[in-house]
């Protein structure tokens, strides 16, 4: 499953239930976030073990997007999913964000590269 | 017009189609008519021809009878006064004969009828002398052997007299034949005319046919024509109500969302604070600045004054609209009930309360959304912040000190529990220092090149302008993202607020 928006692109792909977000996303509402959000809960429903969410190439996600992938954490959370992130060190809006998804998921593991 | 124009064509083809059925029955009949009086006339032809030859050959062998019988008459008659007449009647039956044959040779013979005739004359001649010397002995009345000569013209008579028989039967044949052809070539007319009547017949009715399918195919297709406008009008019908509707509905949705900004815009510009509010505060030099994007974002910041304590918020809630503006509000007056009272400040649970006031009534909202929330507490020198938000700037000594916020709290509204994360930083905000707090539409404000300003460019900006008044440093800091923005248009609010102890 692939979604090609305007300067951003989100795959879910499901041999290894990774979710993979790059590029600049800046979408203004939850609403608009709609289909990123149901691209993420086919993977929450179809992969049993490990989610895995690679942001390396995320650029830029803004406080609209932030609120997607914490709710999405706490959804993996409630599921008892185990999960993972692999981010870099590299962007610059990654650093608080992430901290505050490990705390709504402590187990949540986070790969920095 | 053009249904008349359709109805003068058929009338015409009506009339064209008559008119075809007139001239090829009419066309028919004048040819079977003309083909019939033909027919009749040769054959009329043939019999008086074949007729007038049977009595040419009648009157020859009549003559020739006539001319044995007068010398027979002539011979046994007594008196000399009635041999002359008789004589004289045997001499005009001779140019009777003579007469006869004549008109029979002027008339349409065989070859072999004509070869014939001629055989006959020495055969005839011969007779004639016989009967000649007959008649001239009886005329001097000499009987000499009369009876015998006779016999003898007559059997030379008898020859032609068959031969003039044979002729007749074969006239008769001949005839018999003309007639057959005759008929049989009338036949052939009768079948002519007939086949000409079927074919003016079968004309007519493919005429008519054609004429008929053509006027009942062209009213099948001005019906399909009709049918097609109907239907096109019907669909354009549908798709000019649809494209009203989606007009209407966009109008009605640009309406509703014009109407949302606009409240959303009043609600964020009406409650921040005044200048006369920030002139009050003696101690503090203050100056604002708050730019809403053109979808206006749920930036929010508060100066609040009660007695010796300052309280100050920022604030940004996620997405943008009457939702964030409605949260803004509430935030607004929880920060204010708050904290004004004679207790003492206590910013963490302020915080806590607030995250249960916004956690609760978004889920009572039905929304997603949540917002990041600094609160800062000054006192007599004394600085307290606490929240989650962008970094705290303290400009001391023209140089910048980056006070992180992240453990200092947690997004408001996410989870209904946060107290476990909250936290507070205090330091002491000498004379001439500067605490600078911002949203991120500075930091993320992007360049043509979608280059971020980032917190690098702001710290210099300040650094730069750290001896000069908050209202200069918040003029200074703002000329500066605009620009690296260039033509690039506002994406989200951003909000500076610029704290100086004086």
């Amino acid at each position: 499953m692939l979604i090609n928006g305007e300067g951003y692109s989100a795959e879910y792909i499901k041999e290894s239930g990774t979710v993979r977000l790059a590029g600049v996303v800046r979408l203004s509402s939850t609403e608009e976030y709609g289909e990123i959000i149901k691209l993420m809960e086919s993977a929450l429903e179809e992969h049993q073990g490990t989610i895995t969410m690679d942001l390396r190439e995320l650029q830029m996600l803004n406080s609209s997007g932030i609120t997607m992938l914490s709710k999405f954490v706490i959804s993996c959370r409630n599921s008892n999913h185990s999960a993972t992130i692999i981010a870099s060190e590299s962007v610059p809006w990654q650093g608080k964000s992430l901290k505050n998804l490990q705390r709504l998921m402590p187990a949540l593991t986070i790969e920095m590269k | 017009m053009q249904q008349q124009h359709f109805i003068a064509r058929q009338v015409a083809l009506v009339l064209l189609g008559f008119l075809l059925v007139i001239i090829t029955v009419g066309a028919a009949t004048t040819i079977s008519i003309r083909t019939l009086g033909d027919s009749y006339q040769r054959l009329e032809h043939l019999i008086n021809e074949s007729n007038s030859q049977s009595i040419l050959m009648g009157d020859m062998r009549d003559a020739i009878r006539d001319r044995m019988l007068l010398v027979y008459d002539i011979i046994h008659a007594g008196d000399p006064f009635a041999v002359d007449d008789l004589v004289m009647t045997y001499s005009s039956s001779a140019r009777r004969f003579i007469q006869a044959r004549d008109q029979l040779l002027e008339h349409n013979l065989t070859d072999q009828q004509r070869a014939q005739i001629e055989a006959q004359k020495s055969i005839l001649g011969q007779a004639q002398t016989i009967l000649n010397e007959v008649v001239t002995s009886v005329q001097e009345e000499r009987n000499d052997g009369s009876a015998d000569r006779i016999l003898e013209a007559r059997e030379v008579n008898s020859q032609v007299l068959e031969q003039l028989g044979e002729m007749q039967r074969v006239q008769a044949n001949l005839a018999q034949e003309d007639l057959a052809k005759a008929s049989s070539e009338y036949g052939a007319s009768r079948n002519q005319i007939l086949i000409l009547i079927f074919a003016a017949f079968a004309v007519s009715s493919a005429v008519v046919i054609f004429i008929v399918s053509r006027i009942v195919s062209q009213g099948r297709a001005l019906q399909q024509a009709l049918d097609a406008l109907e239907e096109a009008n019907e669909t354009l019908e549908q798709r000019v109500e649809k494209r009203t509707n989606e007009l209407m509905s966009t109008r009605a949705d640009n309406m509703r969302m014009g109407a949302e900004l606009d409240v959303s815009r009043q609600l964020q510009q009406m409650l921040l604070p005044r200048d006369e509010e920030l002139a009050a505060i003696t101690d503090l030099d203050i100056a604002g600045f708050m730019e809403p994007a053109d979808e206006v974002g749920g930036d929010y910041y508060d100066v609040l004054h009660y007695h010796d304590h300052v309280i100050i918020g920022i604030g940004d809630v996620t997405g943008h609209g009457l939702e964030s503006g409605v949260i803004m509000l509430m935030v607004q007056a929880a920060v204010r009930s708050l904290t004004e009272h004679d207790d003492e400040v206590n910013l963490i649970g302020a915080l806590n309360s607030i995250n249960t006031v916004v956690y609760q009534n978004c889920k009572r909202m039905g929304t997603d959304k949540n917002l990041t929330l600094a609160l800062l507490h000054y006192n007599k020198g004394e600085l307290e912040i606490s929240g989650q938000h962008e970094e705290l700037l303290l400009l001391r000594s023209g140089k910048v000190e980056c006070v992180d916020t992240i453990d200092l709290g947690f997004p408001i509204g996410l989870e209904s529990e946060i107290a476990d994360f909250m936290h507070s930083y205090k330091t002491t905000l000498n004379h001439g220092d500067t605490a600078v707090v911002y949203t991120d539409g500075i930091t993320e404000a992007e360049s043509p090149s979608g280059e971020l300003y980032d917190q690098q460019r702001l710290c210099t900006v300040l650094e730069q302008h750290h001896d000069r008044s908050s209202s200069e440093i918040v003029t200074a800091v703002i000329e500066s993202v605009k620009a690296h923005m260039g033509d690039r248009p506002l994406l989200d609010d951003i909000s500076l607020l610029v704290i100086q102890r004086r």
